[in-house]
């Protein structure tokens, strides 16, 4: 049998290497009032199914999972908030790109945000989302063409 | 206007980044932060990312409906003849991004997404919208019930149209399901295969898939036996499904018989890359590949190649459907439709239809009917119409938005536009 404390310690190091990942995953597909909870109750029921998501080959892309299923249900028919930036903030502030984020499609807004604005890799994203590098990079397309489109900026 | 659009987006991260506290490992296994139940009703306390998320809430902007306001059409019926557009009517709420086809059943057609809604097929109004408590991804129609699969499966009465049962399927409910024998079968990453009794509205039975595969097909490996199925169909007494491979579901044993390998290069992360035929499995992948799985001897027999292009974007190939004795695939690369032969299993014909057709076409009234989502986000989708004898293209009709999978009923097309959110019907004569 495992040690309590051998397991406690795995849990600790899993939650270290990968909680930053999982909630700015879950943020960007459900915004910022509901995705760092569902982050933590991703993490609450991976840690009470510890034995079965540890041996996964994909534990974060599972959780991500769990995590997108119990906060959709926190989201129902209201779009994710996603947080204005103040005007100190860049030299120029494009007013309608938080609401436009709001409003693309789940998987086109978390892919945009996880790609330009947590520079994650197409592989990162697509092994977090547990879809193939193509639909990444599609999702990434069709959602950078639309944010352009409703904000009317060039290439 | 002109401005680096990724740095802005970069800002908006850091802004968030800025507002949120990391987990601890301690906080979840002390059950201080996520939950303590979701079933009960048991609150949970604030965690300090949620409180430094409502002091944000002065400065967020709560965002309303999708501005997709542009009007197609007025909606009047038109008096022209043969096939045409004669109604648009406005859903009222989204019709979904991975949504299936509508269903239709007593004289009405369903239209499922954010919500559900019942369009009588003779007025052409909305008469309902009901409730169901999940996003809808697929739906399925029987004699009394209309049944939506989200993340869980709701049954609408037909009379009362309300939601009489609402049944828990698990944690990665698919909109891979399918109706037979009575029951309808959803695919579960956390259940399995989850058999419901469609009379008595209870699951009776939960399938786990094979830990092994029992045979690989053209010995093409199966990396990680799960059951995260993206597509389903029942074909001659079984129920396939694509997860990590093809999997076939025997209805007569009542048990998993065969796990297959699929070949390596076949991309089965998309939701819509396969073909059901009466003796076949068509595979397709968005960058052009082709194969023919055969239901008799379980193996790869034939391998098609068609053109795609490198450029990223909408180029690519995303299904089809098997009508009259041919594989009828939508290319975005060049914009047509690819015939393919059953019997050569060769492309006989490539038929020119609208730009970036990216959804299944369907078969209704001698005519196939092609969906093209044009320069999406520009409001420029249409519905092309080619005729099974000639081979020709001899309508398209212009139906906005982004063009979903269309439905045959009643004497028309049915075509659900997302961003628009309307439901186009077309007279097929």
């Amino acid at each position: 049998m495992i040690p309590e404390q051998t397991i406690v310690d795995a849990f600790d190091t899993f939650v270290v290497g990968c909680e930053g990942r999982l909630r700015s995953a879950l943020t960007a597909t459900l915004g910022v009032e509901v995705g760092p909870d569902a982050a933590a109750d991703a993490l609450a029921h991976g840690w009470q199914n510890w034995d079965r998501v540890r041996s996964m080959d994909n534990p974060v892309g599972y959780l991500y999972k769990v995590g997108r299923d119990r906060g959709r249900k926190q989201l129902k028919r209201r779009d994710p908030f996603i947080p204005v930036v103040p005007e100190h903030r860049v030299p120029w502030i494009e007013p309608g790109l938080s609401p436009a984020l709001a409003t693309l499609a789940e998987r086109q807004r978390t892919v945009v945000l996880l790609v330009h604005g947590y520079q994650w890799t197409l592989t990162e994203v697509a092994e977090a989302l547990s879809v193939s590098k193509s639909s990444v990079q599609t999702h990434h397309d069709r959602g950078m063409k639309k944010l352009r489109r409703k904000l009317g900026v060039q290439e | 206007m002109s401005y680096d659009l990724r740095d802005q987006i970069r800002e908006v991260t850091m802004l968030i980044d800025e507002s949120q506290t990391p987990i601890h490992g301690a906080d979840i296994r002390a059950g201080t932060v996520g939950f303590h139940s979701t079933s009960d009703g048991v609150s949970r306390p604030m965690s300090s990312a949620m409180i430094v998320v409502a002091a944000f809430a002065v400065v967020m902007i709560l965002v309303g409906g999708v501005a997709w306001l542009a009007p197609f059409g007025d909606g009047a019926p038109s008096t022209d003849t043969g096939p045409r557009v004669t109604d648009t009517i406005r859903i009222g709420h989204s019709v979904g991004d991975y949504l299936g086809p509508p269903v239709a059943t007593d004289g009405a057609v369903w239209v499922g997404g954010g919500t559900v809604s019942r369009i009588d097929s003779s007025t052409r109004q909305v008469t309902d919208t009901i409730e169901v408590g999940d996003y809808s991804t697929a739906l399925f129609a029987t004699a009394d019930a209309v049944w939506v699969v989200g993340e869980s499966v709701s049954r609408i009465d037909l009379d009362t149209r309300e939601v009489t049962d609402t049944i828990q399927t698990g944690i990665g409910t698919s909109r891979a399901a399918s109706i037979a024998d009575g029951a309808l079968w959803v695919s579960s990453e956390e259940k399995g295969l989850v058999e419901i009794d469609l009379a008595t509205r209870r699951i009776i039975n939960e399938y786990q898939v094979p830990v092994q595969p029992r045979k690989t097909a053209n010995n093409y490996a199966i990396i990680e036996p799960t059951f995260q199925a993206r597509w389903s169909a029942v074909i001659d007494r079984a129920i396939w499904f694509l997860g990590s491979g093809l999997i076939r579901f025997d209805l007569e044993q009542r048990e998993f018989t065969d796990v297959l390998g699929v070949p390596p290069d076949f991309d089965m992360q998309t939701d819509e890359c396969c073909i059901a035929a009466d003796d076949a499995i068509w595979l397709v992948s968005h960058v052009g590949h082709v194969w023919r799985f055969d239901l008799d001897t379980f193996e790869i027999t034939d391998k098609l190649e068609l053109p795609v292009s490198d450029e990223p974007g909408f180029n690519g190939i995303t299904t089809g459907i098997s009508a009259e004795g041919a594989i009828w695939i939508p290319n975005g690369r060049d914009e047509s439709v690819y015939r393919i032969d059953q019997a050569t299993r060769q492309v006989t014909h490539v038929i020119p239809v609208g730009v970036n057709p990216l959804r299944s076409p369907v078969l209704a009234d001698g005519a196939i009917w092609v969906p093209a989502i044009g320069d999406w986000p520009q409001d420029t989708g249409t519905v092309t119409r080619i005729d099974i004898n000639t081979l020709q293209v001899t309508h398209t009709f212009d139906v906005g938005g982004f063009p979903l999978h269309p439905m045959s009923y009643d004497g028309a097309i049915w075509v659900p536009t997302l961003g628009n959110e309307e439901l186009t019907r077309i007279q097929t004569k």
